[in-house]
């Protein structure tokens, strides 16, 4: 498999999985999709976690909903979410029970910060790009 | 060189020079813009980004978005609801 594949994403009506033109609905163009395919699997390889980055609605309150994503994650426990709501401009980070040790919440914070003023220009990308490096850069052994 | 030469150059060049930039600015531009702008208005679609994306289910991530839309559920049982699975977690928020 090739870890390289831009994961799948979902509009509300379609629910089957060859839904590959769905994911240019959202707020990317292909090459700052290329770009964030790339950031993950080099923080994945990196890191030896799991990065995960949802771009969406997330529902009140935010802390809850994106703790809800992170369950549903293969391995929560290894995993790292970054869910940014661009609508409600929020952005949260949701580390699992075995990441915590490697990267404290203040250093997350840290993350979260620079990601949120990439955000605060418009730029999306750039954002979670940064993030993605500087989570993965703390959880290298 | 005659009065209608001489317009056509002085004239003519420029005028087609300004379309041809007209047309490269506007027209190249037309489709939709497709970029977050603070403040404005944000009608993507939700994605889901994984490096291996069968670590996550397709179908939840469904069930997520329709869940968020409607949004009829009161909150407190959706937070109870995942809250079994959920160990020590850690992490961090932010605004913009």
């Amino acid at each position: 498999m090739a870890t390289g594949d831009v994961a799948v994403k979902t509009a509300p009506e379609s629910t089957d999985k060859t839904s590959e033109p769905d994911v240019l609905d959202g707020p990317f163009n292909i090459r700052q999709l290329l770009r964030i395919d790339e950031a993950l699997a080099a923080a994945d390889e990196r890191s030896g976690l799991t990065f995960s980055v949802y771009v969406g609605p997330l529902h009140e309150p935010t802390v809850g909903a994106a703790r809800g994503l992170h369950d549903r994650l293969a391995d929560p426990g290894n995993s790292i979410l970054i869910a940014v709501s661009p609508e409600q401009r929020k952005l949260e980070i949701v580390t699992g029970e075995n990441v915590v040790r490697r990267i404290p919440d203040r250093n997350a914070a840290l993350a979260a910060l620079s990601m949120t003023a990439a955000f605060g220009s418009g730029d999306l990308t750039r954002g979670v790009v940064e993030g993605l490096r500087m989570l993965a850069d703390q959880a290298a052994p | 060189m005659t009065v209608l030469e001489t317009v056509l150059t002085l004239v003519g060049v420029p005028l087609a020079v300004i379309i041809v930039v007209a047309g490269l600015v506007y027209g190249t531009s037309g489709g939709r813009n497709k970029r977050y702008r603070p403040g404005r208005e944000y009608d993507f679609a939700p994605v889901w980004f994984l490096a291996r994306p069968d670590d996550v289910t397709v179908a939840g991530a469904a069930d997520y978005v329709n869940h968020t839309e409607s949004a009829s559920t009161p909150k407190a049982l959706e937070s109870t609801e995942s809250a079994p699975r959920a160990g020590v977690k850690g992490g961090a928020s932010g605004n913009w």
